[in-house]
């Protein structure tokens, strides 16, 4: 089983290495039939994986499609941790679970956006959600309303304060995927 | 100050394997076992070996039981300079450092 599963791993090895190295997937390939013993040739075939990401990782364009990919990830498992709590919310208290229901959508058309557009979307989405969590805070901040409109006013300041870090980060991912290709280091490389 | 290329210790481990197979080809099973080192240590230094020009690589028509050609590797005269003098200059750096821990 194990040296199916290693010879099943080094089958996708040429296509895994960078069109210019496909021979030494090639390789690797051929290579683990002369392995003895299941075991070895299962760590044989790990290895030539990890090969084959670290020989990707000097490519620009594989890093810049990883960024983008994990940003879009990140997105997704935040839409989804909201989208777990959001029927608990809504039950306790509507407006909240509004919010919550507005944040989720954020997220999701900001990661499908950005898988269609890249950086682009990204930076624009980024900055609009940026403006709109800084205006919340400030709002927030000087607001003089009851915790009976606002279940609570403390909640919302840091849900507002989590989502400047966030969006702020995912602006500052965006401009480094936009900026990356049009680098001294990628013109390079 | 950037580091000098292949100076490190598995490239050594390498160097030492290849320069006792300098008249013959070698597979990578075969220098995998020589060398203890794993495969995703072994084939990055070999890809950049031949890139460096110091490795030459080439397919050899498979052998029963194998079913496939498989890839051999040997030095290059270049390489096989280069490698000595990096062994050389390793073993001289242990021999200091021995030194300088015995004093």
């Amino acid at each position: 089983m194990k040296s199916k599963i290693a010879r099943m791993v080094a089958d996708q090895l040429p296509q895994l290495m960078p069109d210019d190295q496909r021979q030494w997937g090639a390789a690797m390939r051929s290579e683990i039939y002369a392995v003895e013993g299941a075991n070895s040739a299962l760590v044989f075939a790990i290895g030539c994986i990890w090969t084959c990401f670290n020989e990707r990782m000097k490519e620009m364009e594989f890093k810049l499609k990883l960024g983008r990919y994990a940003m879009v990830a990140y997105m997704i498992i935040v839409a989804i941790l909201l989208s777990a709590s959001v029927s608990n919310i809504y039950q306790t208290h509507a407006p909240s679970g509004m919010v919550f229901i507005g944040l989720m959508v954020a997220f999701s058309a900001t990661a499908f956006w950005t898988i269609l557009r890249g950086a682009d979307a990204l930076i624009q989405a980024a900055s609009s959600m940026l403006i709109l969590n800084l205006s919340a805070y400030v709002m927030l901040q000087s607001t003089s309303v009851g915790n009976d409109v606002w279940v609570n006013l403390d909640f919302y300041r840091a849900l507002a304060l989590e989502g400047i870090g966030i969006w702020g980060a995912l602006l500052l991912g965006g401009i480094a995927l936009w900026w990356l290709p049009r680098s001294k280091y990628a013109q390079a490389t | 100050m950037p580091r000098k290329p292949h100076s490190s210790k598995q490239a050594a481990l390498l160097f030492g394997a290849l320069i006792e197979s300098a008249d013959r080809w070698s597979h990578g099973y075969d220098l995998l076992k020589q060398t203890g080192l794993k495969s995703g240590t072994l084939y990055p230094l070999l890809i950049r070996l031949e890139a460096d020009g110091l490795l030459e690589a080439e397919w050899h028509p498979p052998v029963p039981p194998a079913r496939a050609p498989r890839h051999a590797y040997r030095l290059t005269s270049d390489g096989l300079s280069f490698a000595h003098a990096m062994v050389a200059a390793r073993a001289t750096r242990a021999q200091a450092s021995q030194r300088g821990s015995a004093t």
